[in-house]
């Protein structure tokens, strides 16, 4: 009874509230992590008036966005630092045969720990991609999300938008025929808003032919052209999903390539290893004067 | 009293077919048309007169139409009187849809609300 007592008076979080402890633990020190390997990284900067724009400027309006993230010119450092690695491995191998003995041997282990380092820039190389890529799908799946929303909420505002371009087209057709009905049927001067309205109709016009025939306005049109802003973003996400499955082969090269340099790195150390057994070989081979015996020669001329 | 009671059917059927005011561009328009149409039915007047009024309403109709043609903010409006007006295009931009259709504005009004010469002229010889 005590006992029970006791129990009931400890401090017992009640099951929920145990849970949903538990659960914010788990999700800050999941978070925790996350969040500061994205302090360097790349957060988007893009609103959701983007999906206004035309189509094809989409993507571009990403790139510019992430080119200015300081993930992009981390990559841009590590890209460097790979050329200046794989420029040593490559003048280093090319001179290796010049060399004999121990420069020999010191330049094969400059080339394995340049071919360490290029590995090891290469796969940093590939976490920045990885990195780059997951939030440009993560960023594709919101605006498509978006996209979607827009569309079934604007379903109506679309209609209406529908109705005015049938009828601003159908206007548009008969506008000089109606400024010249105007002019003859009412015998009156054209106001001034007719006026201005004709100059600016005019003007545009002659900018509208001029868009339709710009080329990088036609440059996008072709069979396969997406339809909709959303066709556009499933679109953009297959490419990003292709380029992690890309990504993924790459890693699993460079796995390979790491097992290749451990092989050749211990093939070295048994070369080294080899070398120094076989001094330590001449050196009982040659002979030992430590002893009367050996030193006889030295006295004994026949 | 079969006039008073043909032009109060014409009234009738001219705010029955009519879109609902909607403020802006669409008010002015509406205002515009319902003085066009008043000319239209109005009585006291004689040809020459009704011409010159129609005349006047006509070109004052043409740039409310294209101002409200041309109103922005009407494509982002999601009101069913909006897009009732627009869909109604024969009846709501008389002036373009009667150049559209090459006959006159009154003309065009009176077959919109399903009035042809012949009906009218039969109307009259009932009287």
């Amino acid at each position: 009874m005590k006992q029970n007592g006791m129990r009931h008076g400890r401090h017992v979080l009640p099951p929920r509230k145990a849970m949903i402890t538990v659960v914010t633990g788990l999700a800050l020190l999941a978070a925790g992590p996350a969040l500061a390997s994205n302090s360097h990284g790349w957060q988007p900067q893009i609103s959701e008036k983007i999906l206004v724009l035309p189509q094809k400027h989409l993507e571009r309006a990403v790139q510019r966005d992430f080119a200015a993230s300081p993930l992009a010119s981390d990559m841009l450092d590590i890209d460097s630092q790979i050329a200046t690695e794989v420029t040593n491995i490559q003048s280093l191998s090319e001179s290796q045969h010049l060399y004999e003995g121990d420069v020999a041997m010191e330049v094969k282990h400059q080339v394995l720990a340049g071919k360490r380092a290029y590995i090891g820039l290469m796969g940093d190389q590939i976490s920045l991609k990885r990195e780059k890529l997951e939030t440009q799908l993560r960023l594709y799946r919101h605006l498509a999300r978006t996209a979607r929303r827009n569309a079934s909420n604007l379903e109506n505002q679309r209609e209406v938008a529908t109705a005015i371009d049938t009828a601003q087209q159908r206007a548009e057709k008969v506008e000089s025929t109606l400024r010249e009905d105007l002019f003859y049927s009412t015998n009156l001067p054209e106001s001034k808003f007719g006026e201005d309205y004709a100059a600016n109709r005019q003007a545009i016009v002659s900018l509208r032919a001029a868009i339709a025939n710009h080329p990088l306005n036609r440059a996008a049109d072709g069979v396969d052209a997406p339809r909709n802003k959303i066709e556009e973003l499933q679109r953009l996400e297959m490419n990003v999903e292709a380029q992690l499955a890309i990504l993924d082969m790459e890693d699993e090269v460079l796995g390979h390539m790491a097992k290749l340099l451990s092989l050749d790195a211990m093939a070295f150390a048994e070369e080294v290893a080899e070398r120094a057994y076989l001094e330590n070989e001449q050196m009982l081979d040659a002979p030992d004067f430590r002893s009367p015996a050996a030193g006889v020669k030295l006295f004994v001329s026949f | 009293m079969t006039r008073h009671i043909i032009k109060s059917c014409l009234v009738a059927a001219a705010l029955l077919t009519s879109a609902p005011a909607f403020a802006g561009s669409l008010e002015n328009l509406e205002r515009e048309r319902s003085i066009m149409v008043s000319y239209l039915l109005d009585a006291d007047l004689n040809v020459a007169q009704r011409e010159e009024k129609i005349a006047f309403s006509k070109r004052r109709l043409a740039d409310l139409e294209r101002i409200a043609l041309k109103d922005k903010a009407l494509k982002e409006s999601r009101s069913p009187l909006v897009l009732k007006v627009f869909k109604n295009y024969e009846m709501s931009f008389l002036v373009h849809s009667a150049a559209e259709s090459g006959r006159s504005m009154p003309t065009h009004w009176l077959e919109g609300i399903g009035l042809s010469t012949s009906d009218l002229l039969n109307a009259r010889s009932m009287k």
